[in-house]
């Protein structure tokens, strides 16, 4: 067994393993999983210094296009938790969850890309630099879809917080949260 | 951390926590069947990314039989990942083709390179680009070594002499456009004789758009090399540091996936094989040699 390897598949398994998972449906995990790893092992001259970013990247493809296979077009969703039911408690925790609430209605009405812009950066670590090489994308653009990002969750969360240039799908969770306001 | 991102962080579907002794056992297993397998053939995978790190010959030809573009191959991260993507960005770009390289940028390529010095702005312009396009850590990388220019085109070769890493790298116009891995603690460099030359990688482009590209090692008494691609012209390779290294575009030639080369060595004699009769075998002992001497991109 190559000892490189080996230690760089028990460094990142983990990673890969929870990336993957937030983009795909439990039965299809381990597919992915493999056909990463292996991918890995059939391509180790590839991946010199930052091999986690490269992982992704082979990973995002495998799922992009095991989607085109079976005819799926749209973009590669990133999973976000679901809120649990319980009593959120004082009138600051109320506040918070209804946040929380709005967050996940709202990330669910995002743009795929955008989604994948924020998740790359918040849930799976990566800097600005990797998580652009993940996306195929310049640092200067995925510096800005993830600026503008954020700046629809904020200003969709937060009113005073104004936002010059709502996407489509901002201005239809702002008319929903109106309806039940 | 902004409060959106705090927000989100407590809404990871997938927290990080250890792995379940299920799940640590089926990686275990997953791990024994993938290191069963010979680490060969990646154009088996179609999900792996565009990759540019092609030292094996057979890979190598696999892709370029694959149809894949050799230049559309991005290790980005080292990035090769470490150098990731970046290529793939600019292979959708306005006016580029698939290589990454614009059409005016392909039709300006010369047969014999220009040699800018290190320390000329362009050298230290594409050595920034193909740092921070494609290596993880830029600042370790403080050796700038076979600069070669073909038109507005550059070809370098930076290293990171504290982990013995070296990448080739292609920048055009101040933009990253393709990284490889031309030696890496997991892949050493073999030994080569005074007088031999090795092909360490290439790469061949199909159709409209792509480039090819082929890098080797060169003895210490090798004073020159060139490659004649089937069914095309010289090109005059650059050579310095134990290393040769050139590419074309497909205008020049574009298939079949071999050529002959040619190198002279310090006595004026003249030695020809053809490429796919001189790739090193990368199992054979290292002895350094052959490895570029750093010359300090500040310098």
């Amino acid at each position: 067994m190559d000892p490189s390897f080996t230690e760089l598949y028990r460094s990142h398994y983990s990673a890969v393993l929870r990336f993957v998972r937030r983009r795909v449906r439990e039965a299809d995990v381990d597919d992915v999983v493999s056909e990463t790893f292996l991918t890995a092992w059939r391509r180790q001259d590839e991946m010199a210094v930052a091999p986690l970013p490269w992982l992704y990247r082979t990973a995002r493809n495998v799922i992009l296009n095991a989607n085109r296979a079976v005819g799926r077009r749209e973009g590669l969703v990133v999973r976000i938790a679901s809120m649990g039911g319980g009593d959120p408690g004082s009138e600051d925790q109320i506040a918070r969850f209804e946040q929380r609430q709005d967050l996940v209605s709202l990330w669910q009405g995002l743009d795929p890309l955008d989604q994948e812009v924020l998740a790359l950066q918040i849930w799976e670590g990566l800097s600005g630099q990797d998580a652009a090489a993940v996306l195929g994308i310049s640092r200067a653009a995925y510096s800005m879809r993830a600026t503008r990002a954020r700046r629809r969750l904020a200003a969709a969360i937060s009113p005073e917080t104004s936002d010059p240039e709502p996407s489509p799908a901002i201005r239809v969770a702002h008319i929903d949260l109106e309806a039940y306001s | 951390m902004n409060d959106i991102e705090d927000l989100l962080l407590g809404l990871d579907a997938e927290p990080c926590t250890q792995l379940t002794p299920a799940e640590t056992a089926r990686s275990e297993r997953l791990l024994a069947q993938i290191t069963q397998c010979a680490p060969s053939s990646a154009a088996q995978y179609a999900g792996a990314p565009p990759a540019a790190a092609r030292r094996r010959p057979p890979a190598r030809f696999a892709l370029a039989a694959a149809g894949v573009a050799a230049a559309a191959l991005v290790i980005g991260m080292v990035a090769g990942g470490q150098f990731l993507g970046h290529a793939a960005d600019h292979q959708t770009g306005q006016g580029q083709a698939p290589s990454g390289l614009t059409l005016t940028e392909l039709a300006d390529w010369t047969a014999v390179p220009g040699h800018p010095a290190v320390t000329s702005p362009v050298v230290r312009q594409a050595a920034r680009a193909c740092l921070t396009g494609f290596v993880h850590d830029a600042a370790a990388f403080t050796g700038i070594s076979d600069v070669d220019q073909r038109g507005s085109v550059i070809t370098l070769m930076a290293t990171d002499p504290a982990s013995d890493t070296t990448v080739w790298c292609i920048s055009a116009s101040g933009r990253a456009v393709l990284a490889e891995v031309v030696n890496a603690s997991y892949l050493p460099l073999p030994a080569i004789g005074t007088t031999a030359v090795n092909a360490l990688g290439s790469g061949f482009g199909i159709g409209s758009g792509t480039i090819s590209e082929a890098i080797g090692q060169a003895g210490s008494d090798v004073t020159g090399v060139s490659f004649k691609p089937a069914g095309g012209r010289t090109i005059t390779a650059t050579v310095q540091d134990g290393f040769w290294s050139l590419w074309w575009p497909p205008s020049h030639s574009n298939g079949p996936f071999d050529g002959t080369v040619t190198w002279t060595t310090a006595d004026g004699a003249s030695h020809t094989a053809p490429l796919s009769s001189i790739y090193a075998d990368s199992k054979k002992p290292t002895t350094g040699n052959g490895k570029p001497s750093a010359i300090p991109a500040a310098g």
